[in-house]
């Protein structure tokens, strides 16, 4: 377990700060995204409308709130489930063969590959990491006594 | 690991969530209630004059012969399956100016009907080549919603290998 606060908070920064970034981009234009949910044809049209209406704004909160240091632990959990899901979302987009945007970033967004798993997967060990931390390790706002 | 509680807090960053994602949405969830994204997630005012078919549409066109067909998907997905006479022009290259596009360069009458499509699900390669279409003088693009995976699925005609030079 990790117990080095200047490590765990910088992990916060970083997971925090790729989700408001990845989150506004979609906010942004949420029918786009839904377009891009859409296109990984795991769900219809009508899920990935509200997927693409609720999902950026709890990133968003998950990421200010892993910034700011309101309920680090559950907030890295929360990002934690979001990116196994991603993770797990693009491998099966690749053994079947399809061929989209990730969606992640609104138009900054790149194909759905093994770059990208990786990437989510360096953010999850790093959110992971924040969520296994003994609670004064973090020093956050939300801490367990 | 007091689990209790951190779902309640879990459950309170999701709500917190939901406000202002419902409340900023309202229009377009209006909208949506209305079925006005049924059949298409793409607002047509971003593509004007492009019309979207499903799979019967874009079988039609392909019997009557009288359209074109154009794979916007990279050169190895093409050639290992396409619509049989599908033109290939992969978006990326397109972007890139590594192709030319306009109707003298593809010999293709403009106001000839051109059937874009890529993998699948009105991806945006779809729909960006499209735009570049329009810009090089193509006056009647549609956009096949289902692509080459519901076609390939239909068991419609299919044709392998790369494009002729």
């Amino acid at each position: 377990m990790l117990r080095n606060r200047a490590v765990l908070f910088a992990f916060c920064l970083v997971v925090g700060g790729v989700f408001v970034w990845a989150a506004v981009l979609k906010i942004r234009d949420p029918l786009a995204f839904a377009q891009d949910v859409a296109n990984y044809r795991v769900v219809g049209r009508a899920p990935a409308f509200w997927v693409a209406i609720v999902l950026p704004w709890i990133e968003l909160v998950c990421g200010l709130c892993l910034i700011v240091g309101i309920r680090r632990r559950t907030s890295a959990l929360l990002a934690s489930l979001m990116l196994a899901g991603f993770i797990v979302l693009v491998a099966v987009t690749m053994i079947r063969g399809i061929d989209v945007d990730c969606g992640c970033f609104g138009g900054l967004s790149r194909k759905a590959g093994l770059g990208l798993l990786l990437q989510d997967a360096a953010l999850l060990v790093m959110s992971a990491a924040v969520f296994a931390s003994k609670a004064d390790a973090l020093g956050s706002i939300g801490k367990r006594r | 690991m007091d689990w209790k509680r951190t779902v309640k807090e879990a459950a309170a960053i999701v709500c917190v969530a939901l406000v202002p994602a419902l409340l900023l949405n309202l229009g377009l969830i209006r909208r949506h209630l209305k079925g006005e994204f049924a059949r298409s997630l793409v607002l047509p005012a971003g593509t004007p004059g492009v019309a979207f078919v499903g799979l019967a549409e874009a079988g039609d066109l392909f019997q009557a012969g009288g359209a074109v067909f154009v794979d916007s998907r990279a050169g190895e997905q093409y050639a290992a399956g396409h619509v049989p006479g599908a033109l290939s022009l992969p978006l990326k290259q397109a972007q890139e100016g590594a192709i030319s596009f306009g109707p003298d360069a593809l010999n293709v009458r403009p106001d000839r009907p051109l059937v874009v499509y890529c993998e699948g699900g009105d991806c945006q390669t779809s729909i960006l080549l499209t735009q570049l279409l329009k810009l090089a003088g193509f006056a009647d693009i549609r956009i096949f919603e289902g692509g080459w995976a519901e076609w390939e699925a239909a068991g419609f005609p299919v044709e392998v290998g790369i494009a002729p030079e």
